[in-house]
């Protein structure tokens, strides 16, 4: 039997260090990685760059001024600069888009561990409730419970981690549940490991991987979350998020208004954000099933035609 | 037979609505602040609050032993009890519910569910029409670009799935409200409402055309939104059944390559596109929120965002329970047809 | 003139980084009516080769040379329709593991019926429905049992399907790629035999493809050996059994326990096949041959024939037809060892004890090295099944 799937006990930067490479190697992710990148500049350095958003009613502003030298994209209804608007929307969104799915990860993480790998009663209740939220209308839960909560981004991010756990846990736990039945969480039990300690010492390392390509995935389901709140009226209050300039321009008419520079970029820019987001995750996902670079090819192969040729291109020991 | 597995699926929705009815109390109850003044509509007078508040049950226990105070706090008080076990918020609630009492709106002043019941089949038309669309588009262009892979058409449609996939709707539906229903565009479609207001109509079949005029933007919004996700699965599972030996067999026996396709693997394929629509659904539902806020079409999501506004949380707690509803409902009709595609489950 | 007749078959992989070849020229032929066995390792390109006469190649797959002739005419040279239209009709084909052959959401009688309506002009929906019946009780299945789907059959019983539907259509030629693995052993001997009698009864050829060589002596009349994308041997079963001449086919007839003789464990083949993406040199068994010689390494050996059907393509056989014993051979140190000559270079050091070959992966294979070199010679070793 090959016992080859096992990770080897790679330092975990040189684990990381090689998925980073495989990732840039991978061109569809390195699309995203680079339109994300540009992203992250814009939100750290921007507002430095830009200053910081008016006050309403400063004096020397005009509202509703179409996009000019000074103003790039023209000023919203209340006089402020467009361009600073988004610029802290960069700021807000990608804050809010990897809090929430940190809380989401942790959730779904912990559920999915636990279910897989104490099984039994446990994973049949966890599941039970799990498929339960997989079933609920999420985004309209989530709406109503900003509603219900208040419109602050503590609230927002709680509500996204909140709703949008249950596929996290779904695909971690039958992670969790293959490794389980790997020899070795058996030995670290012969050893008198106890469940919390092989759940966080083996199950969670190994379990890491699957959960950083998921992570990617989620902040772009967090942050388009983040944006349509936004957009109904129960999304941060506070602050500017692209949700928000766009429920803003909605409301004062923009469309009817001609004023395409108020509501196309905050628009393009949860499309390209969200977009890199998913790239760079299906890129991880390619390398941790790297049977999908190879089986994406063939075509019609019997799985006898296709073990033939794999036993020969599999380096012996 | 297969009707043990569909008794088992209705047995599963009942269980999943109530368990949904349950959440909905709960959630509720989790407003800050007096519970009166957040479900009950402002400026009544005390007398109308007590007589409402009574009639509502909100002066009864939470549940049984648990009382919540006027500011909204929770506290466990034995000395309502035995009174409290049958006499609380929770069984008065699903009484309400059983006999579809969901609460009076504080915006409009009469039951919650009047006002849903106007808003529902708007919505049902426009997300059954774009879901439709989609599901029959994605599903073409899925089997199109899984068999010829690799492909510019593949390439094409994977990638623009991809954008499709990571666009906000209610963006979208700007985006299209704007160069097909405003002067800066080309006005095509009208922009606002389901029907020209104060139209008179000189046929049903007039009127039929005047709603699909305003139906198209919003449904083409909302189908474009799912075909995106719809490609995808489709492309993905019809890659998995293209790769089964039964294909080889079929290729084997001598069928054209559009037959090896149609005949054994698009069958296949659909198992799995049918449970991730069914539970893509919810998406839609709540995709369809925003689309509505932007066309002005009167459905549930357009009654959401105005609930918001007004802080009419009656309405918003039996809007969420309907929507909640209605996807289940999406699932069962999903299992059933998912029995007839497949015979393991049937037999 | 023979039914089938396969010419220096050539097929490449297209795979990450380069191309794979996984048969390398390989020539039999099937006369009508006959039954061969094509015989080897799994990965030695049994499968491919019936993938590449059946056109069935996956997309990274192509026939890099050759040709296949069925009953005249070169199938290599046909067009798609024309060929389509011989497929099923001239020859059919059974998978291995009719579970996934069979497809689960369509009634197996359809399935049966599926080639005769496709292939039958005039036929009509009935009539194929009603051959369908027939054709479920020639393999001794209930007529009944058409509606069902594949889920409700036993895997014995899917087998059964398969072969009803591989005869819908009267072929010459069934290709038959391990019907029978992941059967159990009863099961196992009853397909073999309604195989053997409904290919006597209908005069079909058949090409059994098998790793197990027990099921070719029952059915087969020939046999081909294959390593490594090469024909090692080919002869008669019957000559096969008792004259392996090729030390591979030695190896291989000593890895069948002899249920009748004497008890003893079967020879085992030390090492794995080897990677088809970087191929020996030479004869391509010689890291695991225990008659490997300098030439064995440098050159491969042609095929040379012994008796009417007997071919084989070994250096360590002589012009007579006799395998030679290691002993007499300049063997190569990696060989002596697995012959169990030791490394000193001394013929009469007959001792098991020297170190294990590397790459032999666990076998404790050395052989002493006895007087013949068939399944009688030498004690008992452990076989190392790789």
């Amino acid at each position: 039997m090959t016992v080859g799937r096992i990770p080897q006990p790679l330092s975990r930067f040189h684990r990381g260090y090689a998925s980073l490479r495989l990732l840039v190697s991978n061109r569809q992710a390195l699309v995203g990685i680079v339109i994300l990148a540009a992203f992250v500049l814009i939100a750290v350095v921007g507002p430095f760059v830009v200053g910081p958003i008016e006050k309403p009613g400063t004096p020397g502003t005009t509202p509703l001024l179409n996009p000019s030298a000074t103003h790039l994209f023209g000023t919203d209804q209340a006089g402020r600069d467009l361009v600073k608007l988004n610029v802290v929307g960069a700021q807000v969104s990608l804050i809010v888009g990897v809090v929430a799915s940190v809380l989401t990860m942790l959730i779904g993480t912990a559920v999915g561990i636990v279910a897989g790998f104490l099984g039994g009663r446990w994973d049949n209740w966890l599941m039970r409730i799990t498929d339960f939220f997989y079933v609920l209308p999420t985004l309209v839960l989530a709406v109503v419970l900003a509603a219900i909560l208040g419109p602050n981004l503590l609230n927002v991010i709680v509500v996204i981690g909140m709703t949008s756990w249950p596929a996290t846990a779904r695909i971690i736990r039958s992670q969790t549940l293959s490794i389980r039945e790997r020899m070795f969480v058996d030995r670290a039990r012969a050893y008198g490991a106890s469940n919390r300690r092989i759940m966080t010492r083996q199950i969670l390392p190994n379990v890491f991987g699957l959960v950083m390509a998921n992570t990617t995935l989620t902040i772009a389901t967090s942050i388009f979350y983040e944006t349509t709140l936004s957009f109904l009226g129960v999304g941060p209050h506070e602050t500017y998020s692209w949700g928000r300039i766009l429920e803003e321009s909605f409301n004062a008419g923009a469309l009817t208004l001609g004023k395409w520079a108020w509501f196309v970029p905050p628009g393009l820019s949860v499309v390209l954000v969200v977009l890199a987001f998913t790239l760079i995750g299906a890129g991880f996902d390619e390398i941790l099933d790297p049977r999908l670079r190879l089986r994406g090819g063939p075509h019609g192969v019997t799985e006898l035609a296709m073990a033939e040729l794999e036993a020969t291109l599999e380096p012996r020991a | 037979m297969g009707s043990a597995y569909l008794l088992r699926r209705l047995g599963g929705a009942a269980l999943t609505i109530f368990a949904i009815a349950v959440l909905n109390f709960f959630l509720f109850r989790l407003l800050p602040g007096d519970p009166v003044n957040t479900l009950l509509p402002r400026n009544v007078s005390q007398a109308q609050k007590d007589a409402l508040r009574h009639r509502l049950g909100l002066d009864q226990p939470v549940l049984p032993g648990i009382i919540r105070t006027n500011q909204g706090a929770f506290k466990v008080d034995f000395s309502t009890l035995p009174d409290s076990v049958v006499g609380n918020q929770f069984v008065t609630y699903l009484q309400n519910l059983a006999s579809l009492d969901l609460g009076l709106s504080f915006a409009e002043r009469r039951p919650v569910i009047d006002v849903i019941g106007e808003h529902f089949w708007p919505t049902i038309l426009l997300v059954g029409v774009s879901e439709a669309v989609s599901i029959v588009v994605g599903v073409l262009i899925g089997i199109r670009a899984a068999w010829k892979r690799g492909g510019p058409f593949d390439v094409t449609s994977v990638n623009s799935s991809l954008v499709l996939y990571a666009v906000p709707l209610f963006w979208l539906g700007m985006l299209l409200l704007f160069f097909f229903a405003t002067p800066n565009g080309i006005p095509l479609f009208p922009s606002q409402q389901m029907s020209t207001p104060g139209a008179i109509f000189n046929s049903p079949v007039d009127q039929a055309i005047d709603i699909g005029r305003h139906l198209f933007l919003p449904a083409l919004t909302l189908a474009l939104g799912g075909i995106g996700g719809e490609v995808l699965i489709m492309r993905s599972s019809m890659l998995e059944a293209l790769r089964e030996d039964y294909v080889l067999t079929a290729r084997a026996k001598g069928l054209k390559e559009a037959d090896v396709v149609r005949r054994h693997a698009v069958p296949n394929a659909m198992l799995p596109t049918v449970t991730v629509v069914a539970l893509t659904l919810g998406y839609v539902l709540g995709g369809a929120i925003g689309v509505e806020e932007v066309f002005a079409w009167p459905g549930m999501g357009r009654l959401t965002v105005d609930a918001i506004h007004n802080q009419d949380f009656p309405v918003l707690q039996g809007l969420f329970l309907i929507i909640a509803l209605c996807v289940v409902v999406a699932n069962l009709i999903a299992d059933f047809v998912y029995s007839q595609l497949d015979p393991r489950v049937r037999t | 003139m023979a039914l089938l007749e396969v010419k220096d078959l050539t097929v490449e992989f297209r795979v990450p980084g380069g191309s794979v070849r996984a048969v390398d020229g390989i020539s039999f032929h099937v006369e009508a009516g006959e039954a061969v066995g094509l015989v080897g390792e799994s990965g030695c390109g049994k499968t491919t080769t019936a993938l590449a006469i059946t056109r069935l190649l996956p997309e990274n797959g192509r026939l890099a040379g050759g040709s296949v002739i069925f009953d005249g005419e070169d199938l290599t040279s046909l067009k798609r329709g024309p060929f389509r239209r011989r497929r099923w009709t001239e020859m059919s084909i059974i998978f291995q593991g009719a579970m996934n052959a069979l497809n689960p959401v369509k009634r197996v009688g359809d399935q049966v019926a599926e080639p005769i309506l496709l292939h039958e002009a005039g036929v009509t929906r009935r009539q194929a429905w009603k051959r369908a019946g027939e054709l479920f009780e020639m393999v001794g299945i209930s007529r009944d049992r058409r509606k069902e789907y594949p889920h409700q059959f036993s895997g014995g019983m899917r087998q059964r399907v398969m072969i009803a539907m591989a005869l819908a259509n009267r072929p010459r030629l069934v290709i038959g790629d391990e019907p029978t693995t992941a059967l159990d052993v009863m099961v196992q001997a009853q397909i073999l035999e309604l195989l053997e009698r409904l290919r006597r009864e209908l005069g079909l050829a058949l090409i059994l493809i098998t790793h197990d060589l027990s099921v070719v002596a029952e059915t087969c009349d020939r046999a081909i050996v294959m390593y490594a994308g090469q024909v090692a041997e080919t002869g008669s079963v019957q000559a096969l059994h008792d004259r392996p001449l090729h030390p591979y086919s030695a190896r291989l007839m000593g890895s069948v326990p002899n249920m009748q003789g004497e008890r003893k464990l079967p020879l085992g083949i030390p090492g794995q096949p080897p990677s088809l993406s970087s191929p020996p040199s030479g004869c391509r068994f010689h890291p695991r041959c225990d008659h490997a010689m300098e030439v064995c390494v440098a050159e491969y050996p042609a095929e040379r024939s012994f008796g009417a059907l007997h071919r084989v393509a070994c250096h360590a056989v002589d012009d007579s037809g006799r395998l030679r014993d290691p002993r007499e051979l300049p063997l190569i140190p990696s060989a002596r060892i697995l012959a169990g000559l030791g490394t000193t270079g001394d013929g009469a050091s007959r001792t098991a004890q020297g170190p294990v070959a590397a790459g032999s992966a666990g076998a404790s294979g050395a052989v002493p090295g006895g007087g013949s070199s068939g399944p009688g010679g030498g004690g008992a070793v452990p076989g190392a099944k790789p």
